[in-house]
């Protein structure tokens, strides 16, 4: 996927050109408003990350200017605002998506992806792990064929590690994806814990064990058993 | 009591004694000259009536209503005057008189006594007249004065109670009611007081806020940073057990600051004032919050009740509703115990919610404080409670913390 990133800070735009760049996506990235807008219009993206505090412009700009454009690439707001004003007028400006600092980088994956998914109208777009099968539009979750029922917060559970499949995930990145602003409230280690147990024995139960791997002390991973 | 109020009864007050004084004063004055008077006639009358003893036997004496003239033989050396009461068989009634006795010498030569008596139910009548009279003008004179001071205070008084009302409807984060001018010194000099504290609590409020914004922005972009920086790093497959830990802890702290982070702008935005209240129905609200909980209510295996004696409908943002229910329940679930109960009451003009956990560490009274921490390695920043308080209290609402049956109490009442 090509991906516009438009941030400003050097760190933040380096841990996520990187993480994304390491989930195989292709990425330019734009320092400040008039440089994004020139790429924004030059060339054409599947995505585009924009924060809306830019040196010489704001983001919501950009935002205006590529739907004007009838550009239908898929945008997501990255701001640190956190004001409920720039989400809705990011929002009906046009973007898909928005995101408040800070946020964990797997959860940004995820976004992406939902966003792609949503764009490219795919009739049945799924993930697809050895036996395991997951159609996100109709939150069905499949084992060789059978439906394999799990409750909700399963269900986002393993999607979020599905969709950030070889990636370690960290506990926090998963209570935060799945629980929200819950999350800061719970026993996090048993809590979580308690769950992954629960959609492991329901994996195994349909003879698909071994996909969810514990990475000490971080957090888990989901990847073929190899 | 209003100023006005009390300074008219204090008026009225003073007044009182005043007017009684004042005639009791008025009355003992004329009641004296009276006397005078009529006790010179009564000697006049005695002259004359000497002149005639001398010259004639005839008979003096008479007795008509208002007048007594007799003649005794007797002794006396000087004459003498004395009030007394006597029958009157005409009028059915007691009439005081002047009597006045004096020396005198009869026509054969020999000494009497001359007595002199008039009625003096007239004079009576005439002192009582004038001194009612008196208590009259004092007593309109009073209520003069009182009404004219009333109405001039009043007058006076009107900036001081416009810049009042002014005060009492003072928010920092609205523009300046206009403070009412006055040429009287004080009450100028209040009001330009008055003018400048205003304008410093808006200053230091809009700069607080603002502060407190900044704060927020600045610090969210290198928690972003950080946890970007980590996710990357949990990559890394040749992370050993020490490793984790330390990345681990750093996860934790980058949580912790940005909880701080968040519920310190969402408190400062609950300040802003810019939330325009609409109709909430309450259950509703703590329903679909409940079932947000589900997840944590089911993890401590708690029983919850709802209890809903009526319907609750109260005006609030409902941004801030939510953010208030779900702050109380959030402090309910946490604080509870395993296999506790967390119940919840709504009636027409209150919510309660009632939760078991172990006794509070803290005075109840810091309960609602900002940062208040009954555990103090929690990593919760502790503004949750401080929350609801403040939204509650900007939008007319009280909150209250009491402890019932071993029970936590909470109650969120309408005004």
């Amino acid at each position: 996927m090509k991906v516009l990133l438009v941030e400003d800070e050097t760190e933040l735009r380096r841990a996520i050109r990187q993480y994304l760049q390491d989930e195989g996506h292709l990425v330019e990235s734009a320092t400040d408003f008039p440089s994004a807008m020139e790429k924004a219009q030059l060339h054409s993206y599947d995505a585009v990350l924009v924060d809306i505090t830019l040196p010489k412009g704001n983001g919501l700009d950009i935002v205006r200017a590529l739907r004007k454009a009838d550009n239908a690439c898929g945008i997501i707001i990255i701001s640190a605002k956190g004001s409920l004003d720039d989400k809705v007028q990011g929002l009906d400006l046009g973007a898909d998506d928005y995101l408040p600092k800070p946020f964990h980088l797997p959860e940004l994956v995820a976004r992406l992806r939902a966003l792609v998914r949503r764009k490219q109208a795919k009739a049945q777009d799924s993930i697809s792990i050895e036996a395991l099968r997951i159609v996100p539009d109709d939150r069905l979750v499949e084992v060789d064929g059978a439906r394999l029922d799990l409750t909700g917060t399963e269900f986002d559970l393993l999607h979020f590690l599905a969709v950030n499949k070889d990636r370690v995930l960290s506990r926090s990145a998963i209570l935060e994806h799945v629980w929200g602003d819950l999350a800061e409230r719970l026993d996090r280690d048993d809590f979580l814990y308690a769950h992954i147990k629960n959609l492991r024995k329901k994996l195994a139960a349909q003879g698909c064990d071994g996909l969810i791997k514990t990475v000490y002390g971080l957090g888990y991973r989901m990847s073929e058993r190899a | 009591m209003k100023l006005l109020q009390r300074t008219a009864l204090y008026q009225a007050l003073l007044a009182l004694p005043m007017i009684v004084v004042g005639t009791a004063i008025g009355y003992g004055l004329v009641r004296h000259t009276v006397t005078h008077e009529l006790d010179e006639a009564l000697a006049d009358h005695a002259a004359q009536l000497r002149e005639r003893m001398h010259k004639t036997d005839l008979f003096l004496e008479i007795t008509t209503p208002d007048m007594l003239v007799k003649v005794a033989p007797g002794t006396i050396l000087s004459e003498q005057f004395s009030d007394t009461v006597m029958y009157d068989t005409l009028a059915v009634e007691d009439i005081p008189w002047r009597i006045g006795r004096f020396p005198a010498t009869q026509a054969d030569g020999n000494a009497a006594v001359l007595t002199i008596g008039r009625s003096q139910l007239e004079t009576d009548d005439l002192v009582m007249g004038i001194a009612m009279s008196i208590a009259a003008v004092l007593v309109l004179f009073s209520l003069f004065t009182l009404l004219l001071f009333r109405w001039l205070s009043s007058r006076l008084w009107r900036p001081f109670h416009a810049n009042l009302l002014a005060m009492e409807r003072f928010r920092p984060d609205s523009p300046t009611p206009p403070l009412a001018p006055s040429n009287v010194d004080e009450f100028a000099g209040m009001a330009n007081a008055l003018g400048g504290m205003m304008a410093n609590m808006q200053r230091d409020f809009t700069a607080q806020k603002r502060f407190t914004e900044q704060a927020a922005h600045e610090l969210r972009t290198p928690l972003a940073i950080l946890r970007g920086r980590l996710d990357q790093l949990i990559q890394n497959p040749s992370l050993g057990e020490r490793d984790a830990e330390v990345i681990q802890g750093m996860y934790t702290a980058s949580e912790r600051m940005g909880r701080t982070v968040s519920d310190m702008l969402t408190l400062a935005k609950v300040g802003d004032g810019e939330f325009l209240p609409q109709k909430v129905d309450w259950a509703r609200m703590f329903r679909e919050e409940i079932a947000l909980l589900s997840d944590l209510i089911s993890a401590s295996k708690l029983t919850v009740e709802i209890n809903e004696e009526s319907r609750c409908v109260i005006q609030l943002h409902p941004a801030l509703a939510q953010l208030l229910a779900s702050n109380l329940l959030r402090n309910a679930v946490q604080h509870n115990v395993p296999n506790g109960t967390l119940s919840l009451a709504i009636a027409r003009e209150s919510i309660t919610v009632r939760n078991i956990g172990p006794a509070l560490s803290l005075a109840p009274a810091t309960l609602f404080d900002r940062f208040a921490k009954g555990d103090p390695s929690s990593t919760s920043p502790g503004l949750g409670l401080s929350m609801v308080k403040e939204i509650a209290e900007r939008n007319g609402l009280r909150v209250e913390y009491t402890v019932a049956d071993g029970m936590h109490v909470i109650t969120v009442q309408k005004g």
